[in-house]
Formats: structure tokens, C-alpha cells, sequence
């Protein structure tokens, strides 16, 4: 069996200053196989994938491409030598090229006689390199047309002409909604035959299923487990990713959802024609008092513009939200924010958080009136990180006790929280939440959603927009489905589930039972 | 619920003897980076002390120092505001120049008493801060190229008004004792730095609106979703950068009893180089007021001990020209140590 091994990592450490970041990792990838490699955030996962990348430099442990022995210290461009590629989660695609161009731009023009580029015959041997991997993908189409899923086969074709035979996927599929990273496993499950093993980095348990053949979970740098897929379930990864102890705390958060609140007679928010960027007809809803409503469709439905709207991202074409009763100044976030609606945007990166500001910085950048601290004109440090550690504490901020470092240090999913502390620390009339849960890991996720459900049952009128089907159908009460910048279903009850929502998610044909909210 | 002391059992790390030796390493590179700069003043001032004991150290330099680079270092901190909001204003400069030479002119030349001449020196940095800040704002140009326009055209207004002459003559004694009396062999002008750098660092470290301007900074389209009304922080340091300028071009007239057109061009570049070498200091990693102030008082000792040592007029370029971009790496460098930390 050793043999045949693509990549083989035995007794791998790295430590990084007092965090033993990989303890005697084993792994490895079988040719052919495709191999999911799962871990919380903090587990090594990142850490192993650049120690493979030759991006960090292990301490100690074997490390062997194919028949070639990595030294302890190597470059990119040697593991690249040896036949290792990696697809990174921004894919590294150049939008405004074509499929053929991003392709050859790693691999060479084809050119004529005089050293011109040829562009029919890059284009012809991009198709060969595609149709070899049984992809439909046009190489003259602009790869910013593609969908994401797409995106990620033609950053996987791009390895394979490199003649890469061990591919590392590092969670090129975290932004990805649940039906293209199913049409991505197709993909991928297709190349097999081809020969190259595949890496999977990811934090989503369930896409694992019917693609990945082995799985290895990491957890607080140690491998927990090796394991064939077909031999395991959803629960028992669970449990080796958390560790036993931890798993029993996920389940009190997340084993009772949609534990029927009682909800306000009146709608809290109601939404009345609105029309913006991204929305193709007039949108038209209501969220009633402790009401968590889910919205949710592929990427580019218009979800996330809608979340934009409400949340002051953008300004409406028409159309108007009132909050009991008043209308809202969509459009003017600092006037929404006074009050109190919340809008946790799901451009963590772009639109989140102030990363060289500190967490404590991070929670109170507003002043809200009132006038006590945190929120009086003048800021008194200390009182101030008695307030942000008490935040730190109520939204599980780690490392709790050190607000004081910049918010760029900490890990995706406590950066959320921390943005979610920031947008809750005043009770919310109205939340709304866009993706809150895209690259975070499972630990936080149920935390995450724990935030939510507290905020909604405190009063909140809760919007989730997702792309996210086993989130909306979990934690939402009702959900409304978009499709192409229109609402194309609602769901409630028993009818909201995450395969009626990605099946209504791929078009009005298909539409769930009730119908058109807004043709009513 | 079992979840407690599950969650004090993963933050137990950070008390074990190896992450306390970790963090007192990392509270001495900490303490590196926030007070280098000021040991670095320190030891300049040592070196050249130790090379010329009779005239450097002496309280006449130091006097000298502190009063003749005040105007440069006003100059540094009115960019501090647009600095820290994400916006650069190099119209400073020409700011500094039209509010100069409309004190000293409308004082000397048509007679003005003190306090309007000089109000309207500084008013006149407001409304070009104002403009700028409108046509950032407003009109969401690049605050680079846009202060660049306008500070030319303020340049013209300047030539236009003061002839591109020294403006010279008696001024009212009062007006010119704000510029050369000293309390307790303090020059005033050098107290107006510290009082302007102090209220600047209250005001951006301590205030709502200061948390405000660095979130603008920081992240702007993060900090107008979280509320904050970015484009009336980011026109307001405008503002607060034209009246700085104009209180520098007040201040310099009467440091120097007369307006020399050259001064405020001149005074852009160490005004750039201290607010850069200043991001090094106290707060590193963000432009702050007191950093700024040590980093012109860095320079001008640099410089003046280089020329006491006999070092020719052409020595003061490469000194701040090359500080600049020193100053540039190490606040990148500071920047990708807090920024990467290990997963």
C-alpha cells in the first residue's frame, strides 16, 4: 500500500512560540484517492497544508512527494517539483480572462512561427485539458461569468496541465451554497480516473459524504483519525473533530432547534416593494416579533444584496421597510443602527471588522446615545475593557482575557463573534445576519447560531440570509427561497427542510407549496 | 452546565510557564516597539553631545531647536487627522504658506491689528480643509491627487496675494511675542506643539469621535455599516488639517517676524517623514500625535548635528528624505509582526 502513496507526512511537529501547532501528524494520500482532511479552526489544518506548501518549515518529521524526500527546509517551488499544486479558497483566477488565458498563464501560450501568441490553440489545448477531466466549461468564457463551483474546477484543471499528481484543495468551498459543492463533488469524483489524488480542506462535514474516500480529522494538532468515509457518519465526525467532551456541550446548543417560540401577533418589520441592486422584482415581506426568517438560494440570488438593503449596505430604487410601524432610513446605516437594527455583514473581510484595530477598539466603535460608558464622548480605557471583557465572556471572544490585541489575530470564527458582539451588545429590535457563519469553524458555528436564536428570543425581528440550506432549515422559522433576484418560495413547518430549500433554490419551476410571497 | 469547565480547561494554556516566558518575550518586543523611537531621539541627542559638549548640549541650541522647528512640527501634526482617517492631504503645506502670508501681509501691508490678521490666516486653512474635504467626500476623488490640485491653486492665491515676496516689517509687539517669549526658558511656540500634540492624542485615543476617525481608517466600509458616519469624519479631519496648517502659518509669522513663501513647501516633507516615523512609536502600527512630535524633534537634532559637525546644506534632504523611508519600513515591518500570528 505504502507504495503507491502520492504524499506521505509521518511524525510531522511544528511549533509556533508556545502553541504546539502540529504534534506527530501522520498522513497519507493514496494515489487516486480523495482524501478530507477536517479540523476546527486551530486544529493544523492550516499548518499542515503549509508545511506541505513549503510556506512554513516543519520542526521535525518525514515528509515524501512520490519517490522524493522533502528536506526539512524547502521552497514552493520545490514541492511544485514535485508534483504537489494547491488551489487556495481565493482560487487565484483572474476575473476579466478567459478560461483559456488563466489556464495558459501558469502553463504557456500555445504561439506561431515568430513567437506570437496563438490564441485558437491555447484555446484548443485548454478544451483537450478540460474535456480530459470531463468538465463543460467553454475556455473562451470570461472566467468571472462562471459560477463558483466552476471557478474552483478550472483552478483544479489548472493543476492537473501542470502535471500536478497530489492536488490539496485547502476550503475552496466555504463560500460555496450546498448544490454546486454537490455538482463540485461530481467534478471531482470524475477526475479520479485520471490518476492525481486530491487533498479536501474543509470545514463542512456533510460534503464529504459521497465525495471524499478517506477522511483524516486533525484536532489540537494531533491526528484523531484515519478513516474510510463509507465506515463513518455525521455524528461520529462530529465527535472526533469536537473531542468527546466537547461534543455533549454542540449538542445543547444546537439538539433543540426550532423550539417553537412564541411570536408577536403583529409583524415586526414589514417590507413593502423594495427594489435595489441585485433585486429584479419588488421584494415584499414581513418578520414578526422573535421571528427568525431565513432567506436563502444560490450565490448571486439576491439574498445578500437584500440583507445589504436592510441592513444599510445600499440605498433602495423604491420601495420602503418600517420597523413598528415607523419607516426605516434605509440606505443611512448610522440612522439605522440608533434604531436598533443590526446588520452583521457577510463580507467578514471587507465589510466586518477594523483588523489593526483591537477587539476591545472593535465593540465599540459607536457611540450609542445614552451617555454612560462605553458609550460616552470621552472613552476611559479602563472601563471600556471591563466592558469588552464582559462581551468577550457573553459572546465566547477567545482569547477572552486579551482584548487589547488587534482583531486580525484572532481566528475566523471569533472574529465573527466579535463582530457579533459588537452589532448585539444593545439589544437589537431588528438583526439581520448575512452568511454569519461562512468560514467559521464548527465550535463557533453552533455558538454563532446560539447568538442568533438569544437575539431573536429576546424580541429581535431576525433576517438570516444564507446560502447555507442545513443552517436556514435548522435555525429559521420560516424561510423564504430566492432565485435570480426574485422571491421564488416560502417555506414553513414541515416543508422547510434543506432539500425542499436547494430544490426550490434552483428555480420558480420548482417552487415549494406556498406559492410567490409577493403575488399574494 | 458541563460547558464551563470545558471552556476554562482550553484557555488553561496561557497561564503555563512557557506561554507567561512567551508573552514577557512578547511584552519586551511590545515594549521595543513603542519606545524605540523616543530612546533613538535620546541617543541622537547623546551622540552629538558627546561630539560637540560646547555648543550642543547647550540650553541656546535647545531653545533654538525647540522654537525653529514648532512651525514643522504643527505642520506634522495637522497631517495626523487625514493620516489616521485614511487620507492623505499634502496641501498642508501650501495651507501653511497662504495662511502665512496673509497674516504677515494683512498686518504689514494693510494694517491690520493682530487677532483678525491672524484669523484669517487660520480661516483660511479651514475653508481650503473644508474644500478638500468636500471634494474627497463628496465627490469621492483620491485624496492624493485632489489635495495636490488644490494646494497648487492655494499656491497661485498665495503668489497672487504676496507678490512671491518676503513680507517684512514691524508687526504689533504683542502679536510677535506670541512667537519669541519663553516661560521659564520654555519658547512659547515649542509649548503650542505640546499643548496641540496632547489635545490631538486625547482627542484620537480618548474620544467617540477619535475611535470614529481610526475605524474610518481602519476599515471604512466596516466602520459605515457599524454606524459611523464616515464622510463627516473623514471632511472633519479636513478641516482639523486646514486649521492646523493655518495656526502653523499664524504661528510662523510670528516665529520668523516676517512670511518667507518657501517655508511651508519645504516643511511638507519632515511633516511626512515625523507623522511616518511617529506610526512607529507609543501606539505602534497607527499615526498618533506624540509619536509625531518626538519623531520632528528626532530630525531636527539629527540635522542640526550634522550641521554643527560641518556637514553641507544638501545633508538635511538625504537626512529626511532617507528617515522617511525608514520610517516607511519600519512601520511595515511593525505592521506584519501584529498582523501574522500562527494558527
Amino acid at each position: 500500500m505504502t507504495g503507491v502513496d502520492l504524499l506521505s507526512v509521518s511524525d510531522v511537529s511544528k511549533r509556533f512560540g508556545g502553541v504546539q501547532a502540529l504534534d506527530d501528524v501522520d498522513f497519507e494520500l493514496r494515489k487516486g484517492e480523495i482524501h478530507a482532511l477536517l479540523g476546527e479552526n486551530g486544529a493544523g489544518k492550516s499548518t499542515l497544508v503549509k508545511v506541505l506548501a513549503g510556506v512554513v518549515h516543519r520542526d521535525s518529521g518525514d515528509l515524501r512527494a512520490g519517490d522524493r524526500e522533502l528536506p526539512l527546509r524547502f521552497t514552493p517551488a520545490d514541492v511544485a517539483d514535485a508534483g504537489v499544486a494547491f488551489v487556495h479558497q481565493d482560487l487565484g483566477l483572474l476575473d476579466h480572462l478567459s478560461v483559456a488565458e488563466n489556464i495558459a498563464l501558469s502553463t504557456g501560450y500555445q504561439r506561431r512561427r515568430g513567437r506570437l501568441i496563438s490564441f485558437r490553440a491555447t484555446e484548443q489545448q485548454v478544451a483537450r485539458s478540460l474535456a480530459r477531466l470531463r468538465l463543460s466549461i467553454d475556455p473562451r468564457a470570461p472566467v468571472g461569468a462562471l459560477t463558483q463551483d466552476e471557478k474552483v474546477m478550472v483552478a483544479v484543471a489548472r493543476a492537473f496541465s501542470l502535471d500536478a499528481n497530489a492536488i490539496v484543495l485547502d476550503e475552496v468551498t466555504s463560500s460555496l451554497p450546498a448544490p454546486e459543492a454537490a455538482r463540485l463533488a461530481d467534478a471531482l469524483r470524475s477526475t479520479r480516473d485520471a490518476g492525481p489524488g486530491i487533498i479536501y480542506v474543509t470545514h463542512r462535514i456533510d460534503e464529504i459524504f459521497g465525495l471524499a474516500d478517506r477522511v483524516t480529522v486533525l484536532r489540537d494538532g494531533r491526528r484523531v483519525v484515519t478513516a474510510e468515509v463509507v465506515d463513518t457518519d455525521h455524528d461520529q465526525l462530529v465527535e472526533w473533530i469536537l473531542g468527546p467532551e466537547a461534543t455533549a456541550a454542540v449538542d445543547a446548543t444546537t439538539a433543540h432547534p426550532r423550539q417553537r417560540r412564541q411570536l408577536g401577533a403583529e409583524p415586526l418589520l414589514v417590507v413593502r416593494g423594495l427594489l435595489g441592486p441585485g433585486l429584479h422584482e419588488p421584494v415584499s415581506l414581513t418578520v414578526a416579533e422573535g421571528e427568525i426568517l431565513g432567506v436563502c438560494g444560490l450565490v448571486g440570488c439576491g439574498s445578500r444584496e437584500l440583507a445589504g438593503l436592510l441592513g444599510g449596505a445600499a440605498a433602495p430604487a423604491s420601495g420602503e421597510a418600517l420597523l413598528e410601524g415607523r419607516p426605516l432610513a434605509l440606505g443611512r446605516p448610522s440612522v439605522l443602527r440608533d434604531r436598533g437594527c443590526a446588520y452583521v455583514p457577510g463580507d467578514r473581510q471587507g465589510a466586518g471588522g477594523v483588523f489593526n484595530l483591537s477587539v476591545r477598539e472593535n465593540l465599540f466603535i459607536k457611540r450609542f446615545s445614552g451617555g454612560a460608558q462605553p458609550d460616552a464622548v470621552i472613552r476611559r480605557p479602563r472601563p471600556e475593557r471591563v466592558a469588552a471583557q464582559r462581551l468577550a465572556e457573553r459572546f465566547d471572544i477567545r482569547p477572552r482575557r486579551r482584548v487589547d490585541q488587534p482583531l486580525a489575530s484572532l481566528s475566523g470564527g471569533n472574529q465573527q463573534k466579535a463582530v457579533l458582539g459588537r452589532s448585539l451588545r444593545r439589544t437589537p429590535r431588528l438583526l439581520v445576519v448575512d452568511d454569519p457563519t461562512a468560514g467559521v469553524d464548527v465550535g463557533s458555528r453552533g455558538q454563532v447560531h446560539a447568538i442568533i436564536r438569544d437575539a431573536a428570543e429576546q424580541g429581535a425581528a431576525v433576517l438570516l440570509a444564507s446560502t447555507d440550506f442545513d443552517e436556514v432549515a435548522v435555525q429559521a422559522d420560516r424561510a423564504l427561497v430566492m432565485w435570480q433576484g426574485r422571491m421564488s418560495a416560502e417555506l414553513s413547518g414541515s416543508q422547510l427542510t434543506s432539500s425542499n430549500l436547494a430544490r426550490a433554490s434552483y428555480g420558480r419551476a420548482r417552487s415549494g407549496p406556498e406559492g410567490d410571497s409577493h403575488e399574494r | 452546565m458541563s460547558a464551563d469547565p470545558q471552556l476554562d480547561e482550553r484557555t488553561a494554556p496561557a497561564v503555563t510557564p512557557e506561554a507567561a516566558r512567551r508573552s514577557s518575550s512578547e511584552q519586551a518586543a511590545d515594549l521595543t516597539n513603542r519606545y524605540g523611537l523616543l530612546v533613538l531621539f535620546v541617543l541622537v541627542a547623546a551622540l552629538f553631545s558627546l561630539l560637540k559638549p560646547e555648543t550642543f548640549p547647550t540650553l541656546e541650541n535647545v531653545q533654538t531647536i525647540a522654537s525653529t522647528q514648532a512651525v514643522i512640527a504643527l505642520l506634522a501634526l495637522a497631517a495626523i487627522p487625514p493620516l489616521i482617517a485614511g487620507q492623505f492631504d499634502v496641501s498642508i503645506g501650501f495651507q501653511l504658506g497662504l495662511s502665512q502670508t496673509l497674516c504677515a501681509g494683512l498686518m504689514i501691508k494693510n494694517g491690520w491689528p493682530a487677532f483678525p490678521a491672524a484669523a484669517a490666516g487660520v480661516g483660511s486653512g479651514v475653508a481650503v480643509g473644508l474644500a478638500n474635504g468636500l471634494l474627497v467626500t463628496r465627490l469621492r476623488l483620491n485624496s492624493f491627487i485632489t489635495t495636490l490640485g488644490v494646494g497648487t491653486v492655494v499656491l497661485g492665491l498665495t503668489q497672487l496675494y504676496g507678490r512671491d515676496e518676503t513680507i517684512s516689517g514691524a508687526l504689533p509687539s504683542s502679536f510677535s511675542s506670541l512667537g519669541q517669549d519663553q516661560v521659564l526658558e520654555i519658547p512659547l511656540p515649542f509649548l503650542y506643539v505640546v499643548v496641540v500634540a496632547v489635545i490631538l492624542w486625547l482627542a484620537m485615543e480618548y474620544t467617540s469621535w477619535g475611535r470614529e476617525c481610526h475605524a474610518t481608517g481602519g476599515n471604512p466600509r466596516a466602520a459605515l455599516l457599524a454606524g459611523v458616519r464616515t464622510d463627516r469624519v473623514t471632511l472633519q479631519c479636513f478641516v482639523l488639517a486646514g486649521l492646523l496648517s493655518g495656526v502653523a502659518g499664524v504661528v510662523s509669522v510670528s516665529v520668523l517676524g516676517a512670511s518667507a513663501p518657501t517655508v511651508g513647501l519645504g516643511a511638507l516633507l519632515p511633516a511626512y517623514a515625523a507623522a511616518f516615523l511617529g506610526a512607529t512609536a507609543f501606539r505602534p502600527g497607527r499615526f498618533n500625535s506624540l509619536g509625531t512630535m518626538v519623531g520632528i524633534y528626532l530630525l531636527a537634532t539629527g540635522v542640526t548635528g550634522l550641521q554643527s559637525l560641518g556637514a553641507q546644506f544638501y545633508v538635511e534632504q538625504l537626512f529626511y528624505g532617507g528617515a522617511l523611508l525608514i520610517a516607511l519600513c519600519a512601520s511595515a515591518l511593525v505592521e506584519r509582526r501584529r498582523g501574522g500570528v500562527p494558527t
